[in-house]
Order: C-alpha cells, then structure tokens, then sequence
C-alpha cells in the first residue's frame, strides 16, 4: 500500500488533498531520511500513523500542512520511538553526543528521556512535534533536563537571588558590601515590590539579563528586535523601577533625605553595575 | 499552570509562533523560573559557537560563569581553567601558603545549594577521600565551601586522561594492562577505605608525564547532576528497572561505564566498580565497548551465559586477561570477582611472564633481580604521599654533602677537626631524623589518621620546608667553610630552628600570609633563603659577609613590601649585629624588626624581636629599666605565639642576664635556672642551649655564694661540652676555664691551676698560641700560680699574657686586666716601684677605656692601697681603699662581694695605724659580705684575724677576738697551699700570745693576703 494511501486512510479522507503530492513528499521524506540516516528503517505503517497523528490541523489541503512538517526528522523520530537501535544510535550520533554544551552525565539523562518509556508516559521522543527544527526541539529538551534537575525547591527567584545578581562583588567595594547589608531588607522589599509591579515582557527581560546572564544581543535574537532596542528598554526598565523604588521607600518606609539618597544610590548602583556593556 | 511543551518553546525560539502564542509564552515565562531560564539558556545557546564558551548552557548563572584568572577561592588563587565536565569546573590553582600549583574542583552548585544535606554529604566523602593516600589515587588535599559550592583542592597531575592516552597511539596490550593494573590498584585502595567510586570511566583516570597513574573523582558523582543516586531522589522519572533499560535497546549503547545494577535502587558496591573498570579495559583493549549497540537479547543472552561478544579481526589479547574480562563484566555483581584485588591478582598471571622471571633467576642472575626488586621498591615507596620524608632530607644532607663537608673540615689540619665534624654530622643527622619524623607525622595525621585538617597539614608542610631551607644554607657553607668556620660549626648546627616550632599548633594557625602574587611570593622565599645564609654566615665567624647579605635582604625586603619577610630581614640582621658586638646597631635594627613584625602581624618575629632587645638593652647597653620593658613586650609577644621552648628558654635566659647584672642573683638564677628546664625538656641534655643555661645557673650560683650548686651545674655543663664539642675544642676549653675559676673563688688554687693547664693545652692547641684566648686563660692561671706561691710564674704567665693583649687590637681592657695580675706579681716579689708602675698603667687604660667611675679604675686603687700599706704609708693607703670603696659601691651597690677587697683594706690600714676602733666596722662588714656569699676563703680568714686583733685591742670582746682568730687559723690551714700555712702559722704564734695562758707577743704586721 502506498503511504499516502495509508495516511490518507487514517486521517478519514474529509481533508482536501492532492494524493500525488501527498505521495511526493512522504516518499521525499523517507528518502531524504535514509541519505541523511544510512540504515536506518522504519515501519512505514507506523511512520503513516506517526504523521497523521501530528499533521497540523486545519482547513488547508493535507499535502499544504504536510509541508510544514519536517517529515524526514519525524521519520527518524519514528523509527526511534520504534525501539531501532540503528536509528537511535543516528539520533544519538547526530543530536546528542556532538553537542559539547552538555556534560556526559546530562547527555545521559536527556537519552533516558528521550527514549525510555517510564511507567505510562511514553518516551519523551513520541512527543516531538516535527514543527520546528529536531535539533533545536533536542536541545530545548536537554536544556529543560538540565534546569529539572536543578530546579530549586522554591519556584521563584528570591529578593536574595536578585539581589545577589544584581551586586557588585562585595570584596570589591567594602563600603558598598556594609551598605548592602544594612540597606539589604529595606531596599529587598522595595525592589521586589517594583519588579513584582512589571509587565510581563519588562520583567522578562530584567530577570533574564540580570539573574540569567543573557546578553543584550542574544536577548534581541530571542525576541526579534534590534540589541540597542534591549539596551533601551532595559534602561527604561531600570528607570521605572528606581522611581518605584523611590516612591516605595519614602510611602512605605518614611525614608527621606540624605539616607533615602544613600539607598537610591545603591539601588541604582545594583542596576546599573552589569551595564550592557559588560553583556554584549 | 502547565508550562509550555518543548514544540511550542523551540518553535517561539525560532520566531514560528504567532503574535498570541509567542506573548502567551512570554507571560507564562515571566512568571515561571523554570521557563524563563529555559528560554535564557536556549536564547545564549543560539550565540554559542560549539567551540565557545564552556560555561554551563543553564542554572543560576552566577555559580556557572567561570572564575577568572586571579580569582580567589579559600586561600587558593585561580590560575587558568583546566576543563569542565559534569560534575563541575576544574581550574588550576595556586596555593600561596605551600608555594605549589593544585588542580581546584568546583562543584556546580545548583544541586548542593537546595541541599545542605548533599553538601554535608559530598563534603564527608571528600574528607574521607583525603584520608586516603594511595600513589594511585589523586590525593585530595582540601574540601572547603565556596559560596553555596563545595571546592576540592586536589593534586595537580600534569599529563592526560586516560581516554586521551589511549587515543593518543596504540598500545600493546601488555602497556594497557599493566597501566590498568595500577589503576586498578588505586581502586582497591579505595575500596578497601569503603570508598565507591561510581563513576569509573577513563576520563577520571589521569596519566602524567611521569607515568604516574591516578584514579580522580571518587564518589564525588553520587552528588551532581548526573543519572545516579542523587538524581534518583530528586527525579523519579529516570529511575528505570534494568529490564526497562534493556528494552530501550540501545541505551547501553551510549558512553555508560555503569554496572547494570547502578541503574537500580539498590546501592551499588565496589564490584560496579570493578564491572565500569572492566567495560574500560575492554574498550581500552579492544577498541569498542563490549555492549555497543547491542539488543537486550544479544545483552541478555550473552552476560547471562558469561560470554563476551566476539571480536573477530580485532588485537590479539591473551586468554587470560580475556577470562579476567569475562568475570568482571558478568551481569550479577555475585558472580564477578569478590573484589579488585582478586581480579588483579588474575591480570598478573600471566604465564608467559611469570616463566621469564623464573628463567632470570634460574640463570643465576639473583643479583640483579634483586636489586630491579630493590629500585621497584623504592620508587612505589617515594610516591606514596607520607613516604620518603628521609629522602627528600637527603636531598639536602646526603652523601655526598657529607663527604664535601668532611674533606674541608679535615683540610683546614686542626686539632679538633674531626670532633668538630663528628658533632656537626651527628646534630644534622639528629635534625634530620627530627625533620623526617615531623614531616612523615604531619602528613599521617592528615592522611592516614584524619586527626588533623588539610590547612595545617599545608601550614606544617611549609614549616617544614623553611626548615629545610636553612638545612640547606648551612651545608651550602659548611661546604667551603674556613678553620674559624670549622670552630665554630657546631654552635651554627645548634642555631638551626628547632622543629619543635613546626609542632606549634596553635602559632601554624595563626600563618604569616605569603604575598600576593606569584612573583612576589617567589621573591619572598628567596629572602628567606638569603636570610638563611646570612645567618650561618655569622655565626661560622663571617660576620661582615653575614652583615652585608643581611643588609642587602632588608633592602629587598623592604622594596617587596612585605612586612612580615622585611621583619625577619631586619631581625636576622639585628642579630648579627649583635653578634659582631654592635649593641647600639643592633638594638636600631631589633626595634625596627618589633615595629615592622607587629605592624605584619608576624608573631614569631615579634617575640624574637623583643627577646634580643631584652639583651641588647639590658645587658650590653646596661639599661635596666628599658630592658625590663623589654621583656615584658617579649612575654606578651610569646604569650600570643604560644608554647615556643626555644623562644621562652631564650627569653628566660636573657632576662636572668638583666637580673644578674643588676646584682639580682637570686632571680636571675630563677630566670636561668627556668630556662635550663624549659631547654632541657625540648631540646634533651645534649644541646648547645641547655649547656648554656646550665652555664648560667652555675654563674648566678656563684655570684649567690651557692659554690656547690655552682660546681655541679659547670660539671654538667664540662661533661656535656666535651660530648658536644669533643675534649679539643676551644668552647670545652672555655668551660674549663669557668671551673678554673670557680675554684679560684673557693680558694681551691691546686684545682683551679690544673684545670687552667688543660684549657690552655685544648685552646693553644685549636687557636695556636698567640689567640687571645690563650692569653685569658694565662691571666686566670697567674691568678692561681700566686694563690699557690709559685710567684715567680704567676709573673711569667701574667707578661705572656700582657704580651699577646698588647698584640691584639681592641683589646685594652685586657691588657689593664693583665698590668693588674703583674702588679699582683710584682708586689708579692717585693718590688713595689714595678708593682705600682702596673697599677698605674692598668688604672690609665681602664679610665681611658671606661671613663673614672668605672670599678677596674677601684681594682687599681686597691693595688695603690696594697703597695703604700707595704711602704707604711697607712694614710695614703687608707685614701686610696675608701675611694676603691666609693667606686664599687656606686657601680654595684653596698652588697656587692667584691667590696670586700676595699673593706678588708681599709680595716688593716685601721688595724696598723692602731685605730682598732676605726678598723672594726669595715671588717665586720667585710666579713658579713663574705660569709654571705660564702667564697674567698682566705680573704674571710684575713678579715676575721684582722678583726679579732681590732677587737682585742679596743679591748671590747677578748673571747670574740679569740674565737675569731681560731676561725682564722683553722680558714688558712683548709686552703692546704704553703701560702695558707704560713698564715695559719702567724694567727697561731698571735693565739698563741693573747689566748689565756699565752703570753701576749707582738706578730707579724703584714697580713696574709
């Protein structure tokens, strides 16, 4: 049975489409899996089953939604999941054991994910979408193995882990490590107050650029803006936080004069220490 | 809240997400940590060259950036980063306090900073691992934490993993084995401390340059985020019976070392070990792992039957290590070997070459097998890590330094050469035995014992090493040492620090900081060892070279900025200074090395310091009161050191010198006499400083009038010293020439000429006869041949002397000493014109020398009294005693026994101008002093005949003056010399003639003197 025979079957055939090319692109597909992955075979039964259960839904003719999908990787991904252990040593080849920013021990554990079953949940790689690029879904798993495995107990970055982040080394400035420690709780408050008061994006872009360490270039690739335009808004973020913080600490905690300037002056020297300069 | 699935967060990544979906995201993030880091770590991700940064891709990224060079961690300086794998980061560190390079681990600190649990858990594991000291086996040398992270400071191997050795050509599989053998035998080592490391795999193997092979990262994996135990608890999911795993079929085909069973529960023993070392050794042999890509059946099938997969075409490799193979890679832990050591037991067995052995020793070639045996031996011995403290000891005082030292202390002809060098040789191998003990203590405590921390084992390590440092100056001058050098060697080998100061717990804890900097660092060890020479150069008698090096290391000193290292420069310089006798020198550059050791926190430095000062000030500058203070601000500085027996002994001694030139005997023999034991316990008996205290006691003994604990101490003090020094040596010389004197002071003149007679052959001998030694030793025995009668060479001797002085520059004041013993002579020849000319001449010299008020000036006009009391000249004479009175009273105070002299004086001149009554207060205090101090015999029977006259004549007590004069008869006949029997003739013929039925006659004017 031609595969497009097959997943057009199983998707019930109330989809307008175009067999022919239908046919083209899953025999595309296999194709370019086996140049891509010599030796590497799968039930093509079960590949057909594996596409229609991913094909994007919608009104556009199946051969249109089918070349959203990169069918190829799926193929692999199927053969995978199939329990082949050619295909799994390809996989593993290509997407997992060059990739130098992992450990071996994360390796590791991002291959127990990927392909061991746990109980009922199936192994990670059933859940690959075919979407977006394979290597690029292999890493954001590897990446969410990583940040699993150290998840703190609580949720939340704390005041102490921003503030942490955003000082300066207290060896560095003895007066500004004393002052920090006085003005820890007081400033703590008000400037979590100011940042719980964020939007969403500000506070984003705060958080990953200051706890994170993302810089100002890579935050514009995540968010497809110019880096100076992350630069900006991380000044104007700065700005609306330290006049939060001011007005906070003269309402809440009746500070005035030369002590809430000594504070501001701190705050302000926490946000502005790892200028973008440092981050580019 | 459900966080996006990977799908959509890979897909905002690459921007296919529509305008909703993506802001969905984004609130979600805002408000997720987890989420928001995972788009972090994928945004740097996307910038990330594959060959960029090693920084961790996510987690908090303040313990994940890496450390700069120069940063610092504990006490340890980051240098360069060495790698990064999964466990942590490795840099290379420099650990300013010992001076060497370490491999620092820091562990990531996600895991550990939500865990104080894991932390204490990771942290006890990694002092137990330091415990162990297996030359296979990277030694950990310190666990400390560092922010939320644990560090490790470990030994630094330079060389390659052993994946990398492995890779870097092929080897036979001989190499291959005989390097796992030793890996294995750091295993066992391991295991046999109940230490797993589970993790074995050849990128924890490391292989130096020097074929060391060390097994790295002990049971430090359990803790970090890899797929073992730790994780098993905080992420059930990747918990997976073993027949899950093998379902996934090619699971074991990726880079797992695991035993089977670590993917279980249960906890693992040594034998996962010995299965991950064997999967190793497989590949390592065979170029592939056993299991690679291998379905549960083949797995299954093949570790259940015990058979390895075939390897056709591949190296050839013997039955027998295949066999060993086969075991320690089967499927139950039960059914491998029983532990590592059996299993390398069975990859020694190699047929073939346990037959070559024997074939070597069946050729008769017993000798050389033994001594391959012997070399093998020695060089296992050498690395293990509390070993060849010996050796390394050696490396300063060896054979060879030995015979170079030997051959020069022979060259040099003298008498006393080869004492000298017995001696020196058996301080230096007493020291080294010392050196060897401490050091091999130190680190047992640390490794083997686990009683002490890794700091102070560095602490005592360092110690140790400036030890050896000054070993090394010493044999370095020892080795072209001149004849003086030769005498004086031994005192130099006793100026060695004791190693006792290594053993100062408390003080190692208070560490002088090294410099910062690495240069800076180098800089100051190399004043050290300037230091060090100038030392020994002094005290080996070159003291202007000693001086100039001294000199030259405050100038570097002070340029490096160092105050602690300017300190000891100035305190080494001071020293010199004071033993080139330059009191005021000496006392500028000691006040500056106190001001500048306190100002460095340099403890030692401080109480050394201010210990001199007690003598600079006090005893030559003869400043009392400064030197008392002196010595309050050296207790104070000890106190804060802590228990230092060569520094407190020194301090005792110094101080009792103040006390005893302040005429406070009793304290002073107090102070000496707790210095005595102080050294004495530290040091033994056989030591240059107890002999010195013993010295001391026995002087403040005497100045006591305490004459037999006197005796007995310089009798210790003689013995000792001819153990020390050897019967010919000028310092046993020297303690003779004290006993001399001593007897002289009891009046026991048939000793004292004796043992006169033998220092001077010793000293002539040594020095040769024109020394000034000699020329003390003559003055003494002039002393003695006068008590003795022998007149005539009492004078002889007293020019000889007189001679040598006059041909010593800078020696004056012993030539006034030696004009005084001829004008003694010269009067008792009868021949007061020349006897008075000497006076004359001594009191010119000493007033020069000393200025008028000084007491040689008083000893001079005694000798003006003498002679005018001989020429009947009873008003000159009475002048010329109550001003030598007037002088000693004012230099020592009233109770000085040397007043004895100008009162017995005055009293005779009373007596023979016929003024009884004037006569008697002068001798009654004469003869108060005298009894007191109990010394001078004669002297006191003089004074008492004097005064029995005086009070027969004033009429006042006939019975008193009687008994007095029998006291007398009987003081003169116990000196058993002729002179005293002359004398004790005289008081009879007076008792004779006053005592009752005696008629009263008129005696001998002259008294016996």
């Amino acid at each position: 049975m031609r595969l497009s025979t097959r997943l057009l079957s199983l998707l019930g055939g109330e989809r307008s489409h175009d067999v022919e090319a239908v046919e083209r692109l899953l025999a595309g597909a296999i194709d370019d899996a086996t140049r891509r992955w010599p030796g590497v075979t799968a039930d093509p039964e079960a590949y057909a089953a594996w596409i229609a259960a991913r094909l994007p839904a919608g009104t556009e003719p199946v051969e249109a939604a089918l070349a959203q999908l990169r069918l190829a990787e799926l193929f692999l991904a199927c053969a995978c999941a199939g329990g082949s252990a050619p295909a799994i040593a390809a996989f593993d080849a290509e997407f997992i054991a060059r990739d130098r920013r992992t450990s071996d021990d994360e390796k590791q554990l991002v291959r127990q994910k990927l392909f061991l079953a746990h109980g009922d949940t199936p192994p990670r790689i059933v859940r690959y979408g075919g979407r977006g690029e394979l290597g690029r879904w292999v890493r954001t798993v590897a990446a969410r193995v990583v940040i699993d495995g150290a998840r703190p107990a609580r949720e939340e970055p704390t005041d102490d882990d921003l503030l942490d982040a955003l000082s300066v080394d207290p060896g560095h400035t003895p007066e500004l490590a004393q002052l920090k420690q006085d003005a820890r709780k007081i400033v703590q408050a008000a400037l979590n107050g100011a940042i719980a008061g964020l939007p969403a994006r500000d506070r984003m872009l705060l958080l990953q650029y200051h706890l994170d360490g993302v810089g100002v270039v890579e935050l514009g690739r995540l968010y497809d803006v110019a880096p100076s335009t992350i630069s900006r808004n991380l000044a104007r973020i700065r700005g609306v936080l330290l006049a939060q913080v001011r007005r906070s600490l003269m309402s809440h905690h009746k500070l005035w004069g030369d002590e809430l300037e000594r504070l501001l002056e701190f705050a302000q020297s926490q946000l502005s220490v790892n200028g973008a300069i440092d981050r580019t | 809240m459900v966080c996006p699935e990977e799908n959509t967060i890979t897909e905002f990544v690459a921007g296919m997400l529509s305008r909703e979906e993506s802001a969905r995201v984004e609130a979600h993030a805002a408000s997720c940590g987890a989420c928001r880091r995972l788009l972090s770590a994928l945004a740097r991700n996307s910038s990330q060259s594959a060959s960029g940064s090693v920084t961790s891709p996510v987690g908090d990224g303040e313990s994940h950036q890496l450390l700069r060079r120069g940063a610092l961690v504990g006490r340890y300086v980051v240098l360069e980063t060495l790698g990064v794998g999964g466990t942590g980061v490795v840099y290379a560190a420099y650990d300013p306090e010992l001076n060497r390079k370490v491999a620092l681990k820091l562990l990531r600190s996600a895991a550990l900073a939500r865990s104080p649990e894991l932390r204490g858990r990771l942290l006890r594991e990694a002092q137990a691992l330091a415990r162990l000291s297996h030359p296979n086996v990277v030694a950990v040398y310190d666990v400390g934490t560092f922010g939320p992270s644990v560090f490790i400071a470990m030994e630094l191997i330079e060389g390659v993993t052993l994946g990398a050795w492995l890779a870097q050509r092929e080897h036979s599989w001989r190499a291959i084995v005989e390097l796992f053998k030793k890996v294995g035998q750091g295993l066992a080592a391991a295991h046999a401390e109940g230490l797993i490391h589970r993790d074995f795999k050849p990128a924890n193997v490391l292989v130096g340059r020097d074929g060391r092979v060390c097994v790295a990262d002990f049971g430090l994996v359990r803790s970090s985020a890899s797929g073992t135990e730790a994780d098993v608890s905080s992420s059930a999911d990747v918990v997976e019976p073993f027949d899950e795993i093998t379902q996934a079929g090619a699971f074991l085909g990726t880079p797992a070392y695991m035993a089977p069973e670590q993917f279980e529960r249960s906890e693992v023993d040594a034998r996962a070990d010995q299965f991950s070392f064997c999967v190793a050794l497989f590949a390592a042999l065979y170029q592939r792992r056993p299991y690679t890509i291998n379905t549960r059946e083949v797995l299954r099938a093949e570790a259940q039957r015990g058979k390895l997969p075939p390897v056709e075409g591949g190296p050839a490799v013997p039955a027998f290590v295949r066999r060993v193979l086969e075991r320690g890679l089967r499927l139950a832990p039960e059914a491998r070997f029983p532990a590592m050591d059996a299993l390398l037991a069975a990859l020694s067995q190699d047929p073939r070459q346990t037959w070559a052995r024997r074939a070597v020793v069946g050729l008769g070639a017993g000798v050389l097998g033994l001594s391959i045996f012997a070399a093998a031996h020695f060089g296992g011995a050498s690395a293990a890590l509390c070993q060849g403290s010996a050796a390394k000891f050696a490396q300063v005082w060896g054979d060879d330094a030995r015979a170079t030292i030997r051959h020069r202390f022979l060259a040099t002809g003298l008498a006393h050469a080869e004492d000298m060098w017995d001696t020196v040789a058996r301080t230096l191998d007493a020291y080294g035995r010392e050196w060897s003990a401490m050091h091999t203590d130190a680190c047992e405590a640390t490794r083997v014992r686990g009683e002490q921390s890794d700091e102070l084992l560095s602490l005592r390590m360092l110690c140790l090493d400036r030890r050896l440092t000054e070993v090394r100056a010493l044999t370095g001058l020892l080795g072209d040492v001149d004849a003086d050098g030769v005498t004086k060697a031994v005192d130099a080998a006793f100026r060695l620090t004791s190693i006792a100061a290594c053993a100062n717990l408390e003080a190692l804890r208070r560490p002088v900081r090294a410099p910062e900097g690495r240069d800076q660092a180098a800089e100051a060890r190399d004043i050290e060892t300037v230091l060090a020479r100038a030392k020994f150069l002094a005290s080996l008698g070159r003291h202007e070279e000693g001086l100039a090096e001294a000199r030259r290391a405050v100038l570097r000193a002070r340029a490096l900025g160092h105050p602690p290292t300017e300190a000891e420069a100035l305190e080494t310089l001071g020293a010199i200074q004071l033993e080139a006798v330059d009191p005021k020198a000496a006392e500028s550059s000691l006040r500056e090395a106190y001001a500048v050791a306190q100002a460095g926190r340099h403890d030692r430095t401080v109480a050394r310091a201010a210990i001199a000062l007690v003598f600079v000030v006090g005893s030559q500058l003869f400043q009392a009161e400064a030197g008392r203070e002196w010595a309050f601000h050296a207790r104070a500085a000890l106190e804060r050191w802590g228990a230092d027996p060569e520094l407190e002994g020194a301090l005792r001694a110094n101080f009792g010198s103040l006390l005893y030139n302040s005429g406070d005997f009793a304290a002073a023999r107090a102070e000496y006499a707790a210095s005595l034991a102080v050294r004495e316990q530290a040091f033994g008996a056989e030591h240059r400083h107890t002999v010195q205290s013993l010295e001391l006691v026995a002087m403040a003994a005497s100045a006591q009038g305490d004459a037999e604990a006197a005796r007995e101490h310089l009798r210790r003090a003689t013995e000792l010293s001819r153990r020390l020094f050897g019967a010919k040596h000028p310092a046993y010389g020297g303690l003779l020439v004290r006993t001399g004197n001593q007897s002289m002071l009891e009046d026991r003149a048939v000793e004292a000429e004796a043992v006169f007679a033998e220092a001077l052959a010793i000293v002539e001998a040594a020095r040769g006869k024109d020394h000034p030694q000699v020329a003390v030793i003559l003055l003494a025995m002039s002393g003695a041949l006068r008590k003795l009668g022998r007149v005539r060479e009492s004078f002889d001797v007293a020019r000889r002397a007189l001679r040598s002085f006059e041909a010593t520059e800078g020696a004056r004041p012993l030539v006034a000493d030696a004009q005084l013993a001829i004008g003694n002579a010269e009067r008792e020849l009868g021949d007061l014109d020349a006897a008075l000319a000497a006076y004359r001449t001594a009191r010119a010299i000493y007033e020069e020398v000393f200025g008028p008020e000084h007491e040689g000036v008083g000893t001079s006009l005694e000798g003006f009294g003498d002679v005018s009391l001989r020429r009947g000249e009873v008003e000159a004479a009475l002048e010329h005693y109550a001003r030598a009175l007037a002088l000693r009273e004012k230099a020592q105070g009233p109770d000085f026994i040397d007043n004895a002299f100008a009162l017995a004086g005055l009293g005779e001149a009373h007596v023979v101008r016929g003024d009884a009554a004037a006569a008697i207060p002068p001798l009654e205090r004469a003869q108060a002093l005298l009894e007191k101090h109990q010394v001078l015999p004669s002297l006191l029977a003089r004074v008492r005949f004097l005064l029995a006259r005086a009070l027969w004549d004033a009429g006042q007590s006939q019975d008193e003056a009687l008994r007095l004069a029998a006291r007398a008869e009987a003081g003169f006949r116990s000196l058993a010399t002729p002179v005293g029997d002359a004398d004790a003739a005289r008081v009879g013929d007076w008792l004779a003639n006053h005592d009752g039925p005696r008629a009263p006659a008129g005696i001998d004017e002259r008294a016996p003197g």
